[in-house]
């Protein structure tokens, strides 16, 4: 079965039903029904199974914290707090300025809001009519939350007819005003994540025009006037981050894209002194979302997870017990470490583990939790509470309140 | 299958619109779904909806397309929730046995890789064009295209080798 396309041809047999046919104009004709029977309810039910698992992608971002590592976090408990509906379907998650930030797309398009959630109490804190969401459905990016405002990346439409898809834009919030205190238009695209610091503002934009492709916009940080603009020999990328003194980002292999597909297993290195694309570091396994903070570079194995150096270096932390579940998320604790949450070997279970910024593992607990948050799409760390939040596809966002013991 | 914007100024030409995506349509929704019912429910309302709006809808066969797919992929949360107390769908219908076998394996993947792996696969759509429908960005799509296929080759195979 080399070819998907022609095993989907088999579908141009499937009878299409009388009620159907009955709206069709004369001209197409009912055709003959097989006598295969079973009951499609079976098919259904496999649903349930596929959105067990539907939880791939993720990411935590965790911008600009000092250097330096800080003492394990010791023995601690995990307990699973109430799911709080937010609406329509999370995509990306950030904690800062004493809340947690959602990013919930509604099906049918704007208007939009970006969601304010008061960690301590799971209230709505305020529900923020924005002009565009983070673009990627599942595995966040795009939302960034700072001292100096919350701020989001994604695309706004295009009016039907004036060409593809929409405009890149970034803007950000004022969380004492919880309105958008500044805009900035980046043109034909969809801005895909971005990264701030000291330097700029950088944000990793699919182009739209003139030819499709990968860059990263570069904004001054007081003015917001674009600094540069900076192309990737990719067709594909998921984020954009600071490490080493270095711009990087995350996606596929040049000329790795088979009919569309991705294969997420290089940095590319963009130094910002000259804005220019320096070269690029093979990861050690491809991998849709990476947790950096700025100190780091963590990703997902098959066993565990990987350290990653700005020179390739690639230091391993087995997860003993975890190894056919490792791992659903990870998330950046902030300070050169990472939260893992994994399947727990019994049913209904999950797994937490810190490991330190010296790829020490000094902390696990599991918890039994509901289904539903097995299916979690996007994960934050809130260093303040202790808390790590899942996002759920349907409509809620959960707390995993880490406990020290 | 390049979806052409084409103005909707009469009954003919939804009906040219029904008459040249409608069969596909339907399959593909069956495909996404796993329901006839629930595929022939969701294109009923899009081509009433289509016919309701009339001139308002520019770009007809790309709307009908959206429409029906997210009328079909409201009733998920509903659906689920049947099961979930033990009530599931009880239609039975007719069908070949190798579509069965792929609608089953569709049934493994999520809502997202299903959808874009049958709007590829089957309907042949452009990326571009997929993610209008299902309003998401070109990248988003291109992900769960990836991870369809990848999860989607193996259970074909493994149906492939089943004895018949």
């Amino acid at each position: 079965m080399s070819d998907l396309r022609e095993r989907f041809r088999v579908l141009d047999d499937v009878p299409v039903p009388d009620r159907i046919v009955s709206l069709l104009p004369p001209s197409v004709s009912p055709r003959r029904r097989t006598s295969s029977v079973r009951r499609i309810g079976t098919i259904v039910a496999a649903l349930i199974v596929a959105a067990a698992s539907f939880a791939i992608l993720l990411r935590a971002v965790r911008p600009g914290p000092p250097d330096g590592h800080r003492p394990g976090v010791g023995p601690f408990s995990v307990r699973v707090g109430p799911a709080i509906p937010v609406g329509n379907a999370p995509n990306a998650l950030a904690y800062g300025e004493g809340a947690l930030w959602v990013s919930a797309l509604p099906a049918e398009g704007p208007p939009y809001e970006l969601v304010r959630v008061d960690p301590v109490t799971g209230a709505i804190a305020a529900r923020i009519e924005v002009p565009a969401l983070p673009t990627w459905e599942v595995g966040g990016g795009g939302l960034i939350a700072l001292p100096d405002g919350v701020w989001v990346t994604g695309s706004v439409d295009r009016s039907e007819g004036a060409g593809c898809c929409g405009d890149a834009i970034v803007y950000r919030i004022d969380p004492a005003t919880n309105e958008v205190a500044e805009r900035v238009d980046l043109g034909p695209g969809s801005g895909a994540d971005l990264w701030i610091d000291d330097r700029g503002v950088w944000i990793l934009i699919f182009d739209d025009a003139p030819e499709p492709g990968i860059s990263v916009v570069r904004l001054d940080r007081a003015s917001l006037e674009e600094v540069a603009r900076i192309s990737l020999p990719t067709d594909w990328a998921k984020q954009v981050f600071a490490f080493d003194g270095s711009i990087w980002v995350h996606g596929n292999r040049e000329g790795a894209s088979e009919e569309e597909g991705v294969v997420p297993d290089v940095l590319f290195q963009i130094d910002p002194a000259t804005n220019r694309y320096m070269g690029t570091v093979d990861l050690p396994t491809e991998e849709f979302s990476l947790a950096v903070d700025g100190t780091s570079v963590w990703q997902r194995a098959s066993d565990g997870v990987i350290r990653v150096e700005p020179d390739g270096t690639r230091t391993r932390v087995p997860l003993d017990g975890m190894e056919a579940f490792c791992c659903t998320h990870i998330a950046s604790d902030g300070t050169g470490g990472i939260w893992v949450v994994a399947r727990a070997d019994e049913p209904g279970r999950v797994q937490v583990v810190h490991v330190s910024a010296g790829a020490r593992i000094d902390g696990r607990a599991d918890a039994v939790v509901p289904d539903a948050l097995l299916g979690s799409v996007a994960i934050a760390f809130d260093p303040e509470h202790r808390f790590l939040w899942l996002a759920q596809y349907e409509d809620t966002v959960t707390p995993l309140r880490l406990v020290a013991d | 299958m390049a979806l052409e914007p084409i103005l909707v100024t009469s009954q003919d030409a939804a009906d040219r619109a029904f008459r040249e995506h409608g069969p596909k349509l339907w399959r593909s929704l069956l495909a996404f779904r796993g329901d006839p019912e629930l595929a022939s429910d969701a294109m009923a309302e899009a081509y009433a909806q289509l016919l309701a709006r009339g001139p308002a809808v520019h770009a007809h066969e790309r709307w009908v397309w959206r429409a029906a797919f997210r009328i079909a992929a409201g009733e998920l949360k509903g659906r689920r929730r049947l099961l979930t107390h033990g009530i599931g769908a009880t239609e039975s219908y007719e069908m070949p046995e190798p579509a069965l076998d792929l609608i089953e394996a569709l049934g493994q993947l999520s809502p997202n890789q299903r959808a874009t792996v049958v709007l590829r696969s089957y309907a042949d759509l452009p990326t571009k064009e997929i993610a209008r429908i299902l309003g998401m960005s070109q990248a988003t799509v291109r992900v769960h295209l990836s991870q369809a296929r990848r999860r989607l080759r193996p259970m074909l195979e493994e149906s492939d080798e089943r004895p018949a």
